[in-house]
């Protein structure tokens, strides 16, 4: 019971249009197909010229979920180089759902969106050093391990 | 998918996209099994 929560309402509305297909109908297939729909829940984010920007399968909780639908709206404005947004939205996920398993994503695209917003900014490896000390046990810890960081 | 009366599902996939364009908002997709 995911989307009855006001929290997942008012995150939805504030950044999208929200759509819903039912799998069953004969009506959706062809959309479906061209997706290539394998599971459900099956959440995309697309822009409105219907590029897919980001996208996540299965059920998540409440707050897991608009953890990671905010994860989201972040990537798919950061895709569009709209970097004040995405780092707005990476903000409000490590301020108000530090815990939840989307953070490290927020953590590191964080300090991506600060790099790519400003190149000579020493953001990336700032960000990515909150990341190796918050979340160490992370896949996304991982993904930053190539580099050295500041202490 | 779970329904709710708390959110306005829009049910057309192009009607989605055009109030995007003149809301300047994204499109968030749900497909769902009703089962």
């Amino acid at each position: 019971m995911t989307y009855p929560h006001d929290y997942v309402t008012e995150a939805i509305t504030t950044h999208a249009v929200p759509v819903q297909l039912d799998n069953t109908k004969p009506e959706n297939a062809a959309v479906l197909a061209r997706i290539h729909h394998i599971w459900t829940p099956d959440v995309r984010i697309w822009n409105d010229a219907g590029d897919e920007l980001y996208r996540f399968d299965g059920f998540l909780p409440p707050a897991e979920f608009v953890a990671r639908l905010l994860c989201g709206f972040a990537m798919a404005h950061l895709r569009e180089k709209r970097f004040d947004r995405a780092e707005r939205l990476y903000l409000e996920v490590l301020r108000n759902y530090s815990t939840a398993y989307a953070a490290p994503e927020a953590q590191y695209y964080l300090g991506v969106t600060r790099y790519r917003s400003d190149p000579e900014s020493d953001e990336l490896l700032t960000q990515w050093a909150n990341l190796r000390s918050r979340y160490p046990e992370s896949e996304y810890r991982v993904k930053q391990s190539f580099k050295d960081l500041p202490d | 998918m779970i329904e709710t009366t708390a959110l306005q599902w829009v049910r057309d996939l192009n009607g989605a996209l055009s109030q995007a364009k003149s809301t300047s908002k994204f499109v968030l997709l749900d497909v769902f099994n009703p089962g």
